[in-house]
This record gives structure tokens, C-alpha cells and sequence, in this order.
């Protein structure tokens, strides 16, 4: 019996151990499959926290691309083989060129283990100046009794057809008078001033206005200072002095003149016809003169270097109506004696009457236009005032762009892109790690602006006009005071500056 | 008792100065001009003595010397002619302030409606060269437009062409800089221009405003805004003046101030609400936000943009110009400011490194309204950890309100170089001024 039972203990002995074991290796397995699971969550939540730093790292690549574009560069920064450091990853910008003339940014991204590629489509343009409107670098003043909106000269001559005074219903709310400054609008009670549309002051600026002026838009600041370009004047050979005091009207023939000075005695008449580009030393027009724009075959372009006046009662009269085809562009700016008397003279006089169509534009010059002046189209100086009861209407036309304005990039789609296929984005490393590795400089955005071959004609700090040529790195922008125009390998410019 | 009331004003007469005569006579401009050309090499010092010592009774011709010299109108009618030196006018001026009785004597009776209208500008200027705050009154009068033409008519067209003939916009500018250099050198003008204020003809005030509004101070500020309401035409002027004068301060502002301000928000005409719209962005009232977030929906374009300009300013947010948006975040903060906040305040300064820390960012996440927040959140410049006060001071510099500056100041002593470099900072965030975190320098810089 005793036998038996020491038999059947035998044959059960490591049972116990089986079953211990058994489950020793399911809890490890479980386990494992833990670890394995907290493992595989912890890659995904990293890898999705690295693609977002790759997508935001991508975004700043576009966002350095557009500065560098506005700055005068390509929009080029790095390139897949020698990207650039931001943060703790890196990326780079290719800038395409459409035959439209606008522009493809693809940024790429890369960080950790993320990877980001995006795509803007830009447009970079330069505005006209004289959209700008009526515009003062420095304080801007409008008088009691002034008028300021705009007109869109389709809808006038609509209003024309349907037999309304020339101008009349055709005016719009959307006046543009800014400054860099402040802006002061008098009024009076019987003068009571009107600004259809916003008065944008300077930075800093406010506008100040009282009882009596009523202004419709916004008097908010702007939010960057306008840089004004500097005025391009033509290269001519001097025709001499050019003085008309008869009574017979006398025309300057289509083309292209330069005189030291112009002269149009009192109650005298000079016609010029355009197309025309003519650049004067002194411009002055004595009481009661008459200055006739004939625009009916193109634009009148009139420079005044040094000085001009504009005699009381004198008038400027442009055929054809239309201020984007008559240019009065002012680089005159010393306030000088030029008669002798002791007294100086300010490089810009304006004592003219009567409707005034034409863009004013004096960058350099204090500007005071006389009571009760009309001017349709735009004007633009230094400094301004307004004198009483004058009106001036922007015309909506000078919006379009003609590239004598400043730099502006226009964005006008964005898109995510698929990975591009380059041995750096398929590699799932550290980016950073990998380039450190291969010896990569691995410098910043903003040094990583790739070298073009370029031209760029600019005005000097010294005042000169000087034209370089060569790789776009070694240019010192230090010298640089205002860029005439830039041309790039490949643009159309390079070929013509 | 007659008898000593006479005595007493006896006395009181023989202690004024004599009233100067404004007509110099030929004697006394003659002697004046012998003494300012006797001696080409002195200085005008010396000069000024010599001019001094020939007595009050030459003032007149001393001004007059002075007054002409001085005249830019009389000058441009004959270039040619061969004027006072610099020394000489600064003499003749050094010796117009040796005799301050006299010469505000003499200002005093130039302010008589006879008396010629260049005569009165060149007191004018020389109250721009030397007036000072108790000056005022005389300044007001001498440059009412409608004394300087006696003989103006009693028909308020003829008058107001009159007065606008005489008041030049040379007139005006003059005007203009004498009242700026008076406050300039005497800050006690602000007050003594507020209070004479409404005795100033209605000419003058529109230029006294613009005058004080180009000081740009705290002063102008409040001067400025004590005259709004007072008269309904020159509200938009003193609106948008007050708006030139807080562009160059930084805020907050006083209380006064902004509640003066905004309750201008809710004025009948849409120019004066749309120009205290954008002021009370100047003054960053972040009790205006409710007053600004309705004005998104008003009916005139101008109104809404500057309230939405406004709102941006204040909340440092750019969400789009939509009246509901504003709305609804408004509330959310409105909240957590009556509910969360307080206590999040009574526990930073006690509450252990952790929890401190969790507080600040918390803290650090809102804008409304700043600047209180920011005083609240200063609290933690002195909790005891050092990582505490160090992430205050990052905090305060993203808030960049000036209610911080002087707790941030003390954190530039601090023991922990991390907070004094986080201090420096956040100092030159708020104040931004380029100054290196040490406290003399600050100090130096009037802080």
C-alpha cells in the first residue's frame, strides 16, 4: 500500500514546476507585448511630434524665402546637399520661376524623424508710386475747405455718356491720403474739409482733426513706413536754355529734350506733345502761363531736377485727361537764393489754378499746393500742405502696377507637397546628426541665401548712379542707398541693364 | 484806521515796479544802442551787464532793440540789411531777465488792444525765450487775436476775417513754440494753461491744444483730457490731440485718464467715437475692450476698423475683425479673471517650486487685462525659488507692461545671475531702452 502511494508521488512530482513555468512565460510574453506596445506608442507620439517641428521648420524656410525676395534675392536658400540649421533641424528652398513670371517656393523640412514639404505660389511686383495717392514722407497738412476722394475714370465717362458733368457721379469712397508723419486736416465753419476714405498717418503718427472735417474711412497708422524710391532721371544731352515769352503758342515736338532751363513768360502757351521725355533744370512759369500736355498719342514725362515755380494763375492742362499719362517727376531739393535778393527760394513752387491732371512726384521736395487747385490723379513729396478749399481726386487707374514703386510680394497659394525623393529626406535619421557627421557647415537661413549671378543699377549713398554686375554674395549692400532696378541670371532684366 | 489802510498801500505801490513805459523814448533806444556797440569783443554776459546797469528805464528800448532784431517779417522784407549779432541779441535778452519784475511789467501793458500787433508778437517771443508757468495769463492775452485788430466790427464775419488777417501763420507759430518752451521749462504750466484754458480766445484754443499735445507727456495727457466734454467743438480736436501726446508715453495710464477717454466711446457723433476708439488703444484701457468689441458692428467703416485696430493692441490677439469671436474670447477671460484668477494670485507667492512654476505659466498664457495681470504676476519676483522668479521675469517681458519696471529692477540685485540676466531683459522688453542688467545703469538712466 505504501508502495503504491510513494508510486503515484513520484509520478506527479514537477506538475507544480510545469505549470509555474507556463506561466512564467505567459506573464513574460504579456509583458514583452507591453513593452513592445509602449515602445511602438512612444515612436508615434516622437514621430508625430518631429513631423510637426519638420512642418513649422518648412514654414519658416518660406517665410525667410519671401524676405529674401523683397530684400532683392532669389528666394534660394540651401540646397538638399548643404541645407540650412533652424532649431534642431534643417531645411531648404528652391525658388521656380513660371513663364507667367511668378514664382514656386517649395520648402522642405526636416527634423528628428519628420519630414515636411510645402509650396507657395508667389507674385513679386513692384506698385506704382503714384498709387500711393497723396502722400508726404514727413507731415502732411490739409487745409480748411479741401476735398479729397477718388474717381475710377471708366465710371466718369459713363458719367459722361449719360450727359452728368464731367466728373460728377463718378467719384468713389476710397481717397487714399497717407504720410509717414502725422497728418493735420483743418476745417472751419464755413470751409468744412472732406476726406472720402482712410488717412493713414506714419508708425508713430496720429491725425489730428477738429469739428468741421469729416473724414469716412479709418485713421489707423500704418503698420510699416513707406519707403519712397528715388526718381531715375533719363540720361539726355542739354538743348540749352529755352525761354517763350511771345504770345503764339509754342510746341515741342514728340521726343526726347533737355533743356538747362524753361521759361514760359506770363500769359504765354507751350504745347508738349507726347510721347515725351524731358528733363529741365529749373522749370518756371510765370503768372498766367499756360502748360498744354498733348497725351493724345502717349505719356508726357517732365523731370525737374533743380527747381521749379509755377506763377500764380498759371495752369497745366492735359489734353486728354488722364493723370497716368502725365508725369511731373520733381528730384529738385534745395531751398536756395536763385534771384539775388537775399531771400532764398524753395525748390518747388506751385501757385497754379485750375483742374490739374497729372501724378506729382517729389520725394525730396516740401510741397504747398495753392488755394483752391484741382488735381486728378496723384501726388507724392517730402512734406505737404494742402492749401484751402484745393480738391484733389485719386484716380483708381494709378493703382496698376508700372514698377516705378516699391518691392511687394504677393502670396497666392499654398499647398502641401509629397516628399521629394533625395537621399537625405529617405534616410529616417536625425538630419542635424548626419550632416554633423559629413562635415556639413550647416549655417543659418539667413546665410544660407544662395549666390546668383545678378546686375543691380542703385543710387549710391553718395548720391551716384552706379550699375554692378557679379555673383550676388560678394555685392555690398552697405553702399546701397535706393535700388533703380534689379536682373537676375536668367531674368529678362539681366539681359537689358 | 483809514489812515493805516492808506499807508499799507502806500507801501504796497512803492513796492511794485514802476510801470513801465512801452514807447522807448529816442534818448533811451540811442543809449541802448551806444551800449551794445561800445565793446564789439565782450561777451554777452558781459554785454547784458552793461545793458542792465543802464536801469528799468531803458527796458523798453532794451525790448524794443531785442523785439526788432528778432522780427523774421521785418528781416525778410530787407535781407540786406545788416542786423544784430548773435552775442548782441543774447545780451539784449540776458538783460530783459535780469529785471523780471520789470520786464512782466512791461509784458503786462503791452497787452493793451492799442498797442501794434508786431509789438505784441515780439513779447510773444520773448515769453517763448524766458516765460515761465505764472506767465500764462499774459501769454493769453497778449496773443488774442481779436485785440490785435481794434478796430474789428462788430459782425462776426468782418471780425473772424480780421482776426485770421492778423493771426499769421507765422503768428501761429510763434504762438505755438512759446507755449511748448513754457511747458518745457516749467512744468507747472500744464496746470496754469489748463486752468486758463476757457478765459484763451476761442482763436487761441485749438493752437494751445496742438501746443500741449506736441509736449507728448503724461502731463499733456492729463491736461488734455480734464477739457474733454467741456465744449462740444473742440471734443474731436482734443480727442485726436490726446491721441498725438499718448503715442510717445507708454501706458498704462491713470485711471482718470482712461475712464475720461472712454466714455467718449459712446458719443452721438460716429468722428468722435472712431477717434477715441483708436486713443483708448493708445492708452491700452483694457476696460474699453467690452465698449470696443459692439463697435465692430457700427455702421460707419471708419469706426469699426479703428475699434478692431484697438482691440488688437490692447489684447496683443489678431483674430479677425468679427464681432462674435471678440465676443466670445472676451467672456472666457472675463471668467477666468473673476473665478481662476484670484486664487492662482494668493497662491504664487506661497505656493512650493512646482506648483509656482505651473502658476506663472498659467498666468503667462493671458492678456487680460494686461497690465493689471502684469502686477499680479510681479508677485512672483519674490517667491522664494530662484527658477521661479527667473520664469516671472521671461513672462513680464512678453507682457511689456511698465507696471513691472519697478519690481524688475529690484530682480536686477538678485542673487541668482539667471534671474539678473531674465531681469535685464524683460527691462529692456518693457522699457526699450539698451541697457545692460546692472542696477546703477539703470539708474543712471532715471529708473
Amino acid at each position: 500500500m505504501e508502495c503504491r502511494v510513494a508510486r503515484t508521488r513520484s509520478a506527479r512530482r514537477g506538475s507544480v514546476l510545469l505549470i509555474a513555468l507556463m506561466v512564467t512565460v505567459g506573464v513574460a510574453m504579456l509583458g514583452a507585448c507591453l513593452l513592445q506596445f509602449s515602445a511602438s506608442a512612444s515612436r508615434a507620439q516622437l514621430q508625430s511630434v518631429d513631423q510637426k517641428r519638420a512642418f513649422y521648420v518648412a514654414e519658416a524656410g518660406l517665410s525667410e524665402s519671401i524676405f529674401g525676395m523683397m530684400v532683392g534675392k532669389s528666394g534660394n536658400i540651401g540646397s538638399a546637399e548643404s541645407p540650412a540649421r533652424f532649431g534642431d533641424g534643417v531645411l531648404w528652398v528652391e525658388a521656380l520661376k513660371t513663364e507667367d513670371g511668378r514664382i514656386v517656393l517649395e520648402s522642405n523640412g526636416l527634423c528628428g524623424g519628420g519630414r515636411a514639404s510645402q509650396s507657395i505660389v508667389v507674385q513679386q511686383h513692384a506698385n506704382s508710386i503714384a498709387s500711393l495717392g497723396i502722400f508726404s514722407d514727413g507731415d502732411l497738412v490739409v487745409r480748411a475747405g479741401s476735398v479729397i476722394d477718388s474717381y475710377d475714370p471708366d465710371a466718369q465717362l459713363l458719367a459722361g455718356l449719360v450727359g452728368l458733368l464731367p466728373g460728377a457721379g463718378a467719384m468713389s469712397s476710397s481717397g487714399k491720403i497717407g504720410s509717414n508723419g502725422n497728418i493735420t486736416v483743418q476745417g472751419a465753419k464755413r470751409s468744412v474739409t472732406r476726406i472720402d476714405g482712410d488717412v493713414t498717418p506714419g508708425v508713430n503718427g496720429t491725425v489730428i482733426s477738429s469739428a468741421n472735417v469729416t473724414i469716412s474711412g479709418s485713421t489707423v497708422p500704418r503698420s510699416a513706413p513707406v519707403v519712397l524710391p528715388p526718381i531715375d532721371v533719363p540720361s539726355l544731352v542739354s538743348q540749352g536754355t529755352l525761354v517763350h515769352m511771345a504770345s503764339q503758342a509754342l510746341t515741342i515736338a514728340t521726343g526726347q529734350h533737355r533743356y538747362d532751363s524753361l521759361t514760359v513768360g506770363a500769359h504765354s502757351r507751350l504745347v508738349v506733345v507726347g510721347p515725351q521725355t524731358m528733363v529741365v533744370g529749373s522749370m518756371v512759369l510765370e503768372r498766367g502761363a499756360r502748360l498744354l500736355l498733348d497725351t493724345s498719342n502717349g505719356k508726357v514725362d517732365i523731370h525737374a531736377t533743380d527747381y521749379v515755380s509755377f506763377g500764380a494763375g498759371s495752369v497745366i492742362d492735359n489734353q486728354q485727361h488722364d493723370p497716368a499719362k502725365a508725369h511731373l517727376y520733381i528730384s529738385a531739393s534745395r531751398t536756395i537764393d536763385r534771384n539775388g535778393d537775399g531771400v532764398p527760394e524753395a525748390p518747388v513752387t506751385m501757385l497754379c489754378t485750375g483742374a490739374m491732371y497729372a501724378t506729382v512726384y517729389a520725394p525730396a521736395a516740401s510741397l504747398t499746393l495753392s488755394n483752391g487747385l484741382e488735381v486728378f490723379g496723384a501726388v507724392t513729396a517730402a512734406s505737404l500742405v494742402l492749401g484751402e478749399n484745393s480738391k484733389l481726386h485719386f484716380d483708381e487707374a494709378l493703382l496698376v502696377d508700372d514698377g516705378t514703386g516699391p518691392d511687394d510680394v504677393k502670396l497666392l497659394s499654398w499647398k502641401v507637397l509629397e516628399l521629394p525623393e533625395v537621399p537625405l529626406i529617405n534616410m529616417r535619421v536625425d538630419p542635424v546628426v548626419l550632416l554633423r557627421l559629413q562635415g556639413a557647415a550647416l549655417l543659418s537661413p539667413c546665410d544660407s541665401h544662395q549666390d546668383v549671378e545678378f546686375k543691380i543699377k542703385y543710387i549710391s549713398v553718395k548720391g551716384e548712379r552706379v550699375v554692378w554686375a557679379g555673383v550676388e554674395a560678394k555685392f555690398d549692400w552697405s553702399q546701397v542707398r535706393s535700388v533703380v532696378a534689379i536682373g537676375r541670371l536668367g531674368d529678362a532684366l539681366f539681359g537689358i541693364l | 484806521m483809514h489812515f493805516r489802510i492808506g499807508v499799507w498801500l502806500l507801501l504796497v505801490a512803492l513796492a511794485l515796479p514802476a510801470p513801465a513805459s512801452d514807447a522807448p523814448t529816442v534818448a533811451s533806444l540811442r543809449r541802448v544802442s551806444v551800449a551794445l556797440r561800445a565793446d564789439a569783443d565782450k561777451s554777452a554776459e558781459q554785454l547784458a551787464e552793461t545793458l542792465a546797469a543802464l536801469g528799468p528805464v531803458d527796458l523798453p528800448a532794451i525790448f524794443e532793440h531785442w523785439r526788432s532784431a528778432t522780427d523774421a517779417d521785418r528781416l525778410a522784407a530787407s535781407p540786406r540789411r545788416v542786423g544784430l549779432s548773435e552775442v548782441q541779441q543774447k545780451a539784449l535778452l540776458l538783460a530783459i531777465k535780469r529785471m523780471p519784475a520789470e520786464w512782466r511789467a512791461l509784458l503786462q501793458s503791452l497787452t493793451r488792444p492799442e498797442v501794434e500787433l508786431p509789438v505784441r508778437r515780439g513779447a510773444v517771443r520773448a515769453l517763448r525765450e524766458i516765460g515761465e508757468a505764472h506767465d500764462a495769463r499774459v501769454l493769453l492775452e497778449l496773443a488774442r487775436p481779436s485785440t490785435m485788430k481794434p478796430e474789428l466790427g462788430e459782425n462776426a464775419d468782418e471780425a473772424e476775417t480780421s482776426a485770421a488777417a492778423s493771426f499769421t501763420e507765422a503768428a501761429v507759430e510763434e504762438f505755438e513754440t512759446c507755449v511748448e518752451r513754457m511747458l518745457e521749462r516749467d512744468a507747472a504750466s500744464f496746470e496754469q494753461f489748463g486752468q486758463r484754458f476757457f478765459d484763451a480766445d476761442a482763436e487761441l484754443r485749438p493752437l494751445l491744444i496742438e501746443a500741449i499735445s506736441n509736449r507728448g507727456t503724461v502731463a499733456a495727457v492729463e491736461v488734455l483730457t480734464h477739457l474733454l466734454g467741456k465744449d462740444g467743438e473742440l471734443d474731436l480736436l482734443l480727442m485726436t490731440a490726446i491721441g498725438k501726446s499718448a503715442a510717445t508715453v507708454a501706458p498704462p495710464f491713470g485711471k482718470d485718464i482712461e475712464e475720461a477717454v472712454r466714455s467718449m466711446l459712446s458719443a452721438d457723433s460716429a468722428d468722435l467715437v472712431r477717434e477715441t476708439a483708436l486713443v483708448v488703444g493708445r492708452l491700452e484701457d483694457a476696460e474699453a475692450i467690452q465698449a470696443l468689441v459692439p463697435l465692430l458692428g457700427h455702421a460707419n467703416r471708419g469706426v469699426r476698423q479703428n475699434a478692431y485696430w484697438s482691440l488688437k493692441r490692447i489684447s496683443g490677439l489678431s483674430f479677425a475683425a468679427d464681432q462674435k469671436t471678440w465676443a466670445a474670447w472676451l467672456k472666457v477671460e472675463e471668467v477666468w479673471w473673476r473665478d481662476t484668477a484670484p486664487e492662482l494670485f494668493d497662491r504664487l507667492e506661497t505656493a512650493e517650486r512646482p506648483e509656482a512654476l505651473d502658476i506663472v505659466q498659467q498666468i503667462a498664457r493671458r492678456r487680460y487685462p494686461r497690465h493689471p495681470l502684469a502686477v499680479e504676476l510681479a508677485r512672483g519676483l519674490s517667491h522664494g525659488d530662484c527658477e521661479v522668479r527667473r520664469l516671472t521675469c521671461i513672462a513680464l517681458a512678453q507682457f511689456r507692461s511698465r507696471t513691472a519696471v519697478a519690481g524688475l529692477l529690484v530682480c536686477l540685485d538678485d542673487a541668482s545671475p539667471e534671474v539678473r540676466t531674465e531681469a535685464g531683459r524683460a527691462l529692456r522688453a518693457v522699457t526699450g531702452l539698451d541697457l545692460p542688467p546692472v542696477r546703477t545703469e539703470w539708474d543712471r538712466a532715471g529708473y
